[in-house]
This record gives structure tokens, sequence and C-alpha cells, in this order.
């Protein structure tokens, strides 16, 4: 594995990007090893696009440093580091698949050859189609095809499956892991939980332009797919955090609300010290998780000790 | 780089429309003037200035293109590429000129075989390259206006100095026709002092010194037009 060796794939540092009065980047530290894949998880809105760009060098950030293999973006690009696939974007008319694949590909030192780029993305039979005349699955994984074409050191997707039915999503997906098997670097943003943790070793959640967890699919599943159980307290009002399964307790409108990885445990616990009234479970949507995230990075900001990130 | 004006050369030659456009005007216009059976200098004057037309048409749309190019993120997809967007500015640049050649040729053969114009084949050699190199200042133009507005704005902008240049510039009728208070300024334009270089070479005349000088100033001029433009449009790419 070639992650030992040189300055890691992505580091940001302290990076700020504001539209007007908007933080769409608020503070983002972040670094990505080689040969790793990871997810950038996060709602609609939350800066994983305005991140994504700025690490491509299409634009740069207001505050803050970011490196790609030790280079500045734009330098990065130049030099062949870089593949990716953006959201939007139409295709150009007259050009055919495989023009178009090996136009990019030649603009790479040591690109990947041409046919196994239309293999990889599953484009063969449809090399000789023009690009324009295309529907929105086979769009897709040309674009996915451009990306890899020059076999960059670190590929960046963009909600590489927006907009695609189940079906052009697997093969979507099952293109990328065949060519995250091969050691390079992938970097894929998504607001699928599933899709992270069917595809990524490592996920960092975004929301508000912040990274508000950084770990892996596992770690980051019980973060985000646990319940929340409230209850009006009786009695006594702390030592819920030690409640088994518990990892926030929220103080709200007289209730309290306690996010748990296990809502048995924590309700047997509950009723055994016969702590509540009025008691609720309820599952936590990805959004509200996001939320609860969000919230918990805020107050960990506030006490440095206790940083989830 | 070369892969590049290559792809964007073979998505012009693909598009029929436009080649048969850049051709029909100034063959129109060659055959027109050359229709009632002029003199050799006013058949010279009326190649060079149908040829000229042609060349300017087609990097004038070229440069209109990139509009369009960005407006379907095309510029955006080249920017994910190792090519850096300056080396993208040149291609276009070095595209123009080339498809430039085509009318250009076009019309020299028409001219030779249509009313027959009579050079020595240095002369026509000299004409060529005159009128094929000069174009490139006006690519630039092209280029500029292409990076600087919106698609639909790009192609009114265009063809609004495509028309003034060519009617200031006397490559439909000689600039002498034009009321008296336009013809000073006539003799400032790029275009004008283009097409002079390949009249006088026609005429066996040294180019003139100012003529020079003003195509200069404006090759200057039109590339840090490109420039700044590329720098406001290249970046919204």
């Amino acid at each position: 594995m070639a992650e030992q060796h040189g300055p890691p794939a992505v580091v940001f540092k302290g990076v700020v990007k504001e539209y007007g009065n908007v933080r769409a980047v608020d503070g983002i530290d972040l670094t990505i090893h080689r040969g790793e894949t990871v997810a950038l998880l996060g709602p609609n809105g939350a800066g994983k696009s305005t991140t994504i760009n700025m690490l491509l060098g299409l634009f740069p950030p207001d505050q803050g440093q970011i490196e790609v293999f030790g280079k500045k973006p734009e330098l990065a690009m130049r030099a062949g580091h870089l593949g990716a696939m953006l959201q939007e974007g139409k295709m150009i008319p007259r050009v055919s698949v495989r023009e178009l694949v090996d136009f990019v590909r030649q603009t790479y030192r040591k690109p990947l050859p041409l046919q196994e780029i239309l293999d990889l993305a599953e484009l063969s039979k449809i090399a000789n189609r023009n690009v324009d005349r295309l529907s929105g699955g086979q769009a897709q994984r040309v674009r996915f095809a451009l990306a890899l074409a020059g076999d960059p050191d670190l590929v960046v997707l963009d909600e590489p499956t927006a907009a695609l039915d189940v079906e052009s999503r697997r093969e979507l997906w099952a293109a990328m892991q065949r060519y995250a098997e091969r050691g390079n670097t992938v970097l894929f943003s998504t607001h699928y939980l599933e899709e992270a943790d069917d595809s990524a070793d490592r996920v960092v959640v975004i929301a508000s332009g912040r990274v508000v967890a950084d770990g892996t699919t596992s770690q980051i599943k019980s973060m985000i797919e646990g319940r929340t159980v409230s209850f009006v307290p009786r009695g006594r009002q702390e030592g819920f955090d030690l409640l088994p399964g518990v990892s926030s307790v929220e103080h709200r409108g007289g209730r309290v609300h306690l996010r748990t990885s296990d809502s048995d445990s924590t309700v047997h616990a509950l009723s055994r010290a016969d702590a509540f009234t009025d008691l609720e479970v309820s599952g936590v949507g990805l959004e509200e998780a996001f939320i609860a995230l969000t919230h918990q990075s805020r107050h960990a900001a506030a006490a440095p000790e206790g940083r989830t990130t | 780089m070369l892969g590049y004006i290559r792809l964007e050369i073979l998505r012009l030659v693909r598009n029929g429309g436009y080649l048969m456009m850049s051709l029909i005007m100034p063959v129109g216009l060659y055959v027109t003037l050359a229709g009632g059976g002029p003199d050799q200098e006013s058949l010279v004057r009326a190649m060079v200035g149908a040829a000229a037309f042609g060349a300017l048409g087609v990097v004038i749309t070229n440069g209109t293109g990139i509009a369009e190019d960005r407006a379907l993120g095309w510029l955006r997809q080249l920017r994910l590429t190792p090519l850096s967007p300056v080396q993208v500015v040149i291609a276009r640049g070095a595209v123009a000129t080339c498809l430039g050649i085509l009318p250009i040729v076009v019309i020299g053969l028409i001219g030779k075989f249509y009313r027959g114009v009579d050079l020595s084949p240095g002369t026509w050699l000299e004409i060529f390259l005159l009128l094929w190199v000069g174009i490139a200042p006006l690519a630039m133009l092209g280029i500029g206006i292409g990076y600087l507005f919106k698609a639909q704005l790009a192609q009114i902008a265009g063809t609004v100095s495509y028309l003034t240049l060519t009617l200031l510039g006397g490559l439909m009728m000689p600039t002498d026709t034009l009321p008296s208070w336009l013809q000073p300024l006539s003799k400032e334009t790029p275009v004008y002092r283009y097409a002079q270089l390949s009249w006088d070479a026609a005429a066996n005349s040294a180019p003139s010194g100012t003529g020079l000088g003003v195509l200069a100033l404006w090759t200057a001029l039109l590339a840090a037009f490109a420039a700044f433009a590329y720098r406001r449009g290249g970046r919204r790419a």
C-alpha cells in the first residue's frame, strides 16, 4: 500500500468559505490519508459541494489552507493527481463517448488504457454513441469514466448517484469499489447513510459547514442511527448519561431527551430507577441526527476535552 | 493541448451548418462583387475582402462558442483535467486560426478560377499567409467576447462586432464609399489594417508603416481584452 509514502492525500486547515453573509464552510480541518475511501456525509446545504470545489481548486478558500498531495489544489490538478466528477454539467454535442474519454485520459501523463476505462464504467457497448444522446444513468457513467480516466491518485465524486435509479446506482458503486481496490484514494459525498456504509471505510459528517463527526462507518452509524428516549424526570435530574447505551443528554421543555444506541437497556434501567413519567421512545431520522451531531460538536468546541471530531 | 485542439476542431468540422454558413456569405460576397466583371485591381480587392470577411466570421463564431461551452459546463469539465485554463484559451485561439484557413483557401480558389484573379505564385502565398496569420488578433476579440458574456449576449455582441468591423474595415465596399466622417475612423480599425496588408501585397507595394503600427496596437489591446475577459469569466467556469 502507498499510504506511508509522502504527504497525505488531502489536508484542510481551518478552511472557511463565505457567500455574502453565509458561511458555507465554517472552519473545516480534515486529513485524508492515501488509500482511504472516505464518504462526506451531510444534508443538502451542509457545505459538501463547496468543500469539494475548493479541494479541486475551482475556487480558493477565504481563509485557511488546502493541500492535495502536498501541493496547492490547482497544482495538484495540473500534475494529474486529481480526477473528479461534479453534480452539474451537461454533455457537449458532436463527440462520442470514446472520443471524450480518450481526450480526457490523454491529458494525463499515465492514464489507464482506454478499453479498461470503458469496461470499468460499463461503457463499451455505447462507446460510439454521442455523449449528448445518453440517458441520465449513462451520462453519469461517462462522467465517472472521465474522473478516473487519468488513473489519478485521488478521485473525488460529488454526489455521484444523485438522480440515478436503483440499478444505475448499484452499477456505479460497484465500479467505484473496483477502482478503490486498486489502492486509489476515493472521496465521495452523499446524503445517504447506506451509501456511505456500503462503500466507505471512513465517514466524515458535515453539517452547517463544519465537520461534526468523523469515524468508521460503524461508529458513525451508532451515533446517527440510535433512538431518542424522552420523559419527564421524577426526583433525580442528573446521572442519566451513566445509563446503558446513552450517548447524550439534553434537558428541553421540562423533558429529558436521551440519545441511546440501545433503547431497550436504557428503558429497563430507567424503569428500575423509577425515575420518569410520560416516556416516549422514537427513532432518529438522518436530518435529526445531523442536528444532534451539530449540537454536540458545538458543545465539544466549547469544552475541548470532549471533542467528537 | 494538441488533443484538445483536435477535439475542438472535430466538434466544429462535424457542425456542417456552421461550416456552410462560414462559407456561404463570403462566397456570395465575392461572386456578387466579381460578377460585374471589374478590372483586376477591383477583383483582388473583392477577393481579399471576401476572404477576410470569411476568416473574421469563423474566429468570431469560434469565440462566442466559448460562452455556449460555459453554459453547458464544458469549461468546468476542462478545469477538472490537467489542462490549465490558459492552455485552453491558447488552444481556442489556435482552433480559430486553423479554421480561418477554410474560407481563405475556398475564396482564393474561387478567385483564381472565377473571373481569374491573376497573381504570381509568390504573391498568392504571401496573401494567403498574411490573411491567415493576421486573423490572430481578431481571434482574441472573439475569445474575449466568449469569456465575458453569457451565451445569448455573446452571440449578439459577436454579430454586432462582426458586421461593424466588416463595414468599417471596407471588406464589402471600399472605405472611400463610406460617409466622409466615418472614413478616418475606418482607417483605425484592426480589420481594415488586416486586409490592407494583403491589398498592399497584391499591389506589390511595401506594407504601410502606419498600418503595421495600428495593427500592433490592436493586437496588444485585444490580447489584453481577452486576458481581462478570461479572468472575469473563466473563473466562473
